[in-house]
């Protein structure tokens, strides 16, 4: 990793550095995939128990109809925005160091949405019927409503999962050919599949370069939608609380800041244990932090905002449902999310702290507990406190809830696992791009 | 002989080289060259001509397709299942229209890629000129001439700086 005699030697040594991690694991990793496989196997079993007794072993009931199984489904979602936001948008703005955390926070995108897909169907009372939600003819005449938020839903987190699946492989095309020249037996012939007969000519550069272009220009706008959609499922009822013009940009926020939250919790280990400070360096790590103080601002006003409206609007089931939420049975849920959320992020205004790596993962954990308790505060404290202080209610999940939403972590985590250990998790010929003067590292560009 | 013609196919081990190489070859009229690089290299992307490509067009008709199926998809099915809910039109377009930008979206990407994977597989080369180290550490420069220039060829490839050069009948 420290020759930088000549070409030859970088890229080699880049090659080899960035291809340590599919290498046979060790008894660290068969640990870890340990654990994640028990908790998954207890939330199964949950689940399963769920399915044979019936929706009412959840802790929903009137009023509260969605709990920690919606609030797991957005959180999911939220999560699930930044591989695109670190991938597409930085590369449009051409930030060069997103080159280094690219293809992780891609790969997380895709497992954020596997996780957040199984929300809804799990929230069914009778999940083996999901596929109605989808328009296809059948006898039964049944049709979607195309005015429902929750067919939105159905097409942007579905065209989300689409597009983050094809733009995560076309970024892999190159690396597929690296690795398929550099093994062999089954694993040749399935890079080499994956590859689509990549050499790396001139012309194939070239129309990558155009595609991935495109790619990230179609994403963009795509990341938006999705968590703005999300955001309808609330915001067009007229719910108090949800019944807001506010929610897209600040749900798309909050999904930003989520999603580099979780981005830091998993680069910061992996490159512990890989030895990658040299491609994930403390510059890189520093950049989300600087991003999340942006982030975490922006919520902080749409927080501001919403109490501030509830007020001015002179409406009285809007000014209740805020002050319930600060005051209320869910008020430990409310501040202790805003501060997560709000005051813990402006922590990195201190450089000591931005560029601590034990900061920046205890940081980044407690704004990953505040996002979820956002999403739930948003949920539960609407739902429990409508319009007929006759119809109010209250919610706790039960133990089936709190495994399930275990077991949504083992989940993502088991698929995080298995892709370091199939794929480069460093984008090996975007490293190659930024490091290609032998030699000459630009501190500021890597 | 079934011969079709000769490849010189110079291999270096720096970009600076194959710049060299190519602004030598294109000087000496040898304008059928093909480079194949373990990166993105902007420096030789310079050297070369710009190469047409349909796939902005391919992308442009994916999203126009994308955004007309989802109109047609979501207006036509409901005037053929006219069920009004909510108290809003049969044709109730913000709605419809969050479904057609997804489904935009979708096509757009979808026909995007369908032309990356076609230009992919039309500009892949011989394998026999392939090295596997073009992928990892290499870069190579592969020349298409008449037998009587192959000399030529290896010498403008040797004194730009490849270390290696060969030459395939195909």
């Amino acid at each position: 990793m420290k020759s930088e005699n000549t070409a030859l030697a970088t890229y080699e040594q880049i090659h080899r550095d960035l291809t340590r991690t599919l290498e046979p694991p060790g008894r660290l990793y068969y640990g870890l995939l340990g654990v994640v496989l028990v908790v998954l196997a207890w939330a199964i079993f949950a689940w399963i128990y769920q399915l044979k007794t019936g929706l009412g072993v959840a802790g929903l009931n009137h009023p509260v109809g969605w709990g920690v199984y919606i609030t797991n489904f957005v959180f999911w979602v939220g999560i699930a925005h930044s591989g695109t936001l670190i991938s597409a948008v930085l590369f449009l703005l051409r930030c060069r160091w997103r080159n280094s955390i690219a293809r992780s926070a891609e790969a997380m995108t895709i497992f954020a949405v596997m996780t957040a897909g199984l929300f809804p169907i799990i929230h069914l009372g009778r999940p083996w019927y999901f596929y109605q939600l989808l328009p296809y003819p059948q006898e039964g005449q049944l049709w979607v409503n195309f005015r429902s938020p929750l067919i939105w839903d159905v097409f942007a987190v579905g065209t989300y999962f689409i597009v983050s699946v094809l733009f995560f492989y076309t970024g892999l095309i190159p690396d597929l050919g690296t690795l398929r020249d550099r093994t062999h037996g089954w694993k040749r012939k399935l890079y080499g599949f994956f590859a689509c007969g990549w050499q790396g000519t001139n012309k194939q550069w070239r129309s990558y370069s155009k595609v991935y272009l495109l790619l990230a220009g179609f994403a963009t706008p795509l990341v938006v939608s999705v968590h703005s959609v999300v955001s309808w499922d609330f915001a067009v009822s007229i719910m108090p609380g949800w019944h807001s013009t506010i929610f897209a940009p600040y749900f798309v926020a909050g999904a930003i800041h989520s999603g580099l939250a979780m981005v830091l919790t998993l680069l910061i280990p992996l490159r512990r244990i890989f030895e990658l400070d040299a491609y994930i360096s403390r510059r890189h790590l520093e950049y989300i932090a600087k991003l999340m103080i942006v982030t975490g601002l922006i919520l902080a006003y749409s927080y501001a905002a919403e109490f501030f409206i509830a007020w001015y609007s002179d409406n009285i089931f809007e000014r209740y449902t805020f002050v319930y939420r600060a005051t209320g049975r869910y008020a430990f849920a409310f501040w202790l999310m805003t501060f997560f959320n709000v005051a813990v992020p402006l922590l990195f205004f201190a450089e000591k702290i931005r560029t601590s790596t034990v900061w920046l993962f205890v940081i980044s954990l407690l704004i990953n507990i505040g996002m979820w308790l956002e999403r739930l505060v948003i949920i539960v404290s609407s739902l429990s406190r409508d319009f007929l202080p006759a119809a109010w209610g209250s919610y706790k999940p039960t133990w089936v809830e709190v495994s399930i939403t275990a077991g949504s972590f083992a989940w993502f985590l088991l698929w995080f696992l298995v892709f370091v250990k199939l794929l480069p998790i460093i984008s090996i010929n975007e490293i190659k791009e930024v490091w290609s003067q032998p030699g000459v590292r630009e501190k500021d560009e890597r | 002989m079934n011969d079709k013609g000769i490849a010189v196919i110079g291999t270096f081990d720096a970009v600076e080289g194959v710049r060299s190489a190519v602004t030598a070859l294109h000087q000496s009229g040898f304008k059928d060259t093909t480079i194949y690089s373990p990166l993105n290299s902007h420096e030789i992307e310079t050297e070369l001509e710009p190469v047409e490509s349909p796939i902005g067009f391919l992308a442009f008709g994916g999203a126009a397709a994308g955004a007309g199926i989802g109109l047609l998809l979501t207006i036509g099915t409901s005037i053929q299942w006219p069920l009004m809910t909510g108290g809003q039109p049969i044709i109730s377009l913000p709605p419809f229209f969050v479904i057609s930008f997804e489904l935009t979206i979708l096509f757009g990407v979808l026909a995007t890629l369908l032309g990356m994977f076609w230009q992919i597989h039309r500009s892949k080369s011989d394998p026999k000129f392939y090295d596997s180290r073009f992928s990892v550490d290499r870069f190579g420069v592969h020349v298409v001439c008449d037998e009587d220039r192959v000399v030529v060829v290896k010498n403008l490839l040797s004194t730009a700086g490849a270390e290696e050069v060969r030459d395939e009948r195909f």
